[in-house]
């Protein structure tokens, strides 16, 4: 089964989100609501353009469009999805060894109901969590989209915090990110922001790591990082801090910094090696989504 | 005796006429305030000590947040502005302080998020003299900028802070930078109500909706066999979460999202069938493309 019509809403056919554009799609009509009439037709033509605020669009054709059920068009998605279950979440979610970053979030999404704000760095991690934080709520997602600025995190989960200063807000961010502002533990500790953070260290810059597996004959150029003691750096900036690596400490450990009334540091180790799957190759299809790494690449 | 009256004339003249001027940084932090703002993040430096300065007698209408780098200020404030929906405020000094927002702007700028930066700038005198921390802002933030102004008289400042707050919330959101020039914070005018921005002469933020594309877009859908939503962070910005749930339980048709539009449709709606793109779940993905061959042979039957 394939869509026979995309109604794409407040978003711009961002090349992360089509792969090849040229076999993204082509057999769908296209719907692009958007308020900038500068992305309708930017990337993909539309077939019916509505340039329109979400808001009014969405009442709008909700009065115009038919009362339906696609019961078995929605459960064909569900067993794809259980497909994908099976290959490779729940190998991620029932590993040995090294802690996979995939069980860490897997735990904050349900130690927290999927109601925290969650603000992500750029890189492996934050993927992960996009995967496994089964967010609830509008506006509790903050991550860094289109440029995938790393550094990101640490400075905007205090905003956010500020911001919404009764909510649970937790960073999550990896080693190399985190490195690039971690200066703004000054801010938070000057202020006393009890925001939580959360580092997910594998001593690579993971993402750059993985390509390099995948396409460059793991040829590990320049992504190896020699880290400091960030327990050591934390309690330097008198935030509570502590470091897990064994998998029965994990949720503990995750529970003792949601349940922190200051702000506090949790640094979790997990696997070097450690992939982010599925994954669609940059220039494929997204058709062409890859469940594993190819076994020459493992 | 005339000359000691005339005198005193003048100096009690002079001391009422100060006392009813205000400086161009106190019609900043007025307009701030006339904006809701409560929340500023940033780094002072030479170049806007005078707005700092004002700022010592509104800490209690103004919450200053000194960072540790300007980049982080600008973070800061997109995180507060994301998850608030209200617009992000930075101050920063010039040269190296400014350019240390780019950044931040670029982000800003990709991810549509509202933000208003405030640059310090040198003495207008200065500008053009390679002068101490001077860097041409403007025209460096012209491409990761939704709109930008340098305001180099204090009379100025009050206009373009309610332009700037008008263009960074409406339409598609985005980061605006204020470069203001030393001597126009520290000169003073009389003071003037703030005017708040409603109209901008071919600014058009809010296109009005189309009955032909809405029209033509329902026949679409209604009469499509696999309808799919794909939603992005306008479900968000728009506040159409409970609208985009509305229109999805009508129409039984499934909602994946975007990286950016994750939150827009609850992840446990039964309809949720996940993330799209790179790294997302399997079923999104694979649902979007035709397999080529399957589908030459389907495509008389869709």
């Amino acid at each position: 089964m394939r869509a026979t019509c995309l109604i794409a809403i407040g978003m711009r056919f961002d090349d992360r989100v089509t792969g090849n554009v040229s076999k993204y799609a082509r057999q769908a009509k296209i719907v692009h609501i958007d308020i900038d009439k500068a992305e309708i037709n930017k990337i993909i033509q539309a077939d019916a353009p509505v340039h329109a605020d979400a808001r009014e669009a969405l009442l709008a054709l909700t009065a115009k469009c038919n009362a339906n059920k696609h019961a078995d068009w929605v459960e064909d998605f569900h067993q794809k999805n259980a497909i994908e279950y099976n290959k490779v979440i729940l190998k991620e979610l029932n590993s040995t060894g090294e802690l996979k970053m995939a069980e860490v979030i897997f735990h904050l999404s349900n130690l927290t109901n999927g109601h925290a704000i969650v603000v992500t760095d750029v890189g492996q991690h934050q993927m992960v969590t996009s995967r496994y934080y089964q967010y609830k709520d509008p506006r509790k997602q903050v991550t860094s989209g289109g440029a995938g600025t790393m550094g990101f995190a640490l400075p905007a989960a205090l905003g956010a915090k500020l911001a919404r200063p009764t909510e649970q807000v937790v960073a999550v961010i990896g080693d190399g990110g985190y490195q690039m502002t971690v200066q703004e533990l000054g801010t938070i500790m000057q202020y006393n922001i009890p925001v939580k953070i959360m580092v997910l260290n594998n001593s690579f810059l993971g993402m750059v790591r993985q390509w390099q597996q995948l396409f460059h004959g793991k040829r590990y150029s320049c992504t190896e990082m020699v880290n400091p003691d960030f327990i050591k750096l934390a309690g330097a900036y008198g935030i509570a801090a502590r470091k897990v690596e064994k998998r029965e400490d994990l949720v503990g450990a995750l529970q003792e910094m949601l349940d922190a009334k200051t702000s506090y540091f949790l640094e979790v180790v997990v696997g070097k090696e450690d992939n982010v799957f599925p994954m669609v190759p940059a220039g494929a299809a997204v058709s062409d989504i890859m469940l594993e790494a190819p076994p020459e690449c493992q | 005796m005339d000359a000691l009256l005339t005198k005193h004339k003048v100096e009690n003249a002079t001391q009422q006429v100060a006392a009813t001027k205000i400086t161009g940084s106190e019609a900043l932090l007025n307009s701030l305030v006339a904006e809701g703002v409560q929340t500023i993040f940033g780094y002072p430096g030479g170049a806007i000590m005078p707005v700092y300065d004002a700022l010592y007698h509104y800490t209690d209408r103004l919450n200053h947040i000194l960072v540790r780098h300007e980049q982080g200020a600008i973070h800061a404030a997109q995180g507060f502005a994301r998850v608030s929906g209200k617009v992000g405020v930075v101050f920063a000094t010039s040269g190296p302080g400014a350019t240390n927002l780019v950044t931040g702007l670029a982000d800003a700028q990709i991810d549509s998020t509202p933000l208003v930066c405030i640059t310090g700038q040198v003495f207008a005198h200065l500008l053009g003299t390679d002068a101490f921390q001077e860097t041409d802002v403007v025209n460096t933030t012209l491409p990761v900028t939704k709109w930008n102004i340098q305001v180099t008289e204090a009379a100025d400042i009050a206009p373009a802070i309610a332009k700037a707050f008008y263009i960074a919330a409406t339409g598609r959101p985005g980061p605006v930078l204020v470069d203001i020039t030393k001597n126009a914070q520290n000169e003073l005018i009389e003071p003037v109500e703030y005017k708040k921005c409603e109209h901008i002469r071919t600014y058009k933020p809010r296109p009005a909706l189309q009955e032909a594309q809405v029209e033509a877009a329902a026949a679409l859908i209604n009469g499509a066999k696999k309808p799919y939503i794909l939603c992005g962070q306008g479900v968000l910005l728009a506040g159409a979460t409970a609208d985009l749930v509305a229109f999805s339980e009508k129409t039984g048709i499934p909602v994946a999202c975007t990286l950016l539009g994750l939150g827009g449709f609850p992840a446990d709606h039964p309809n949720y069938v996940g993330y799209l793109g790179m790294h997302g779940n399997y079923g999104p993905n694979v649902n979007t493309n035709a397999c080529d061959v399957l589908d030459r042979h389907r495509h008389a039957v869709r």
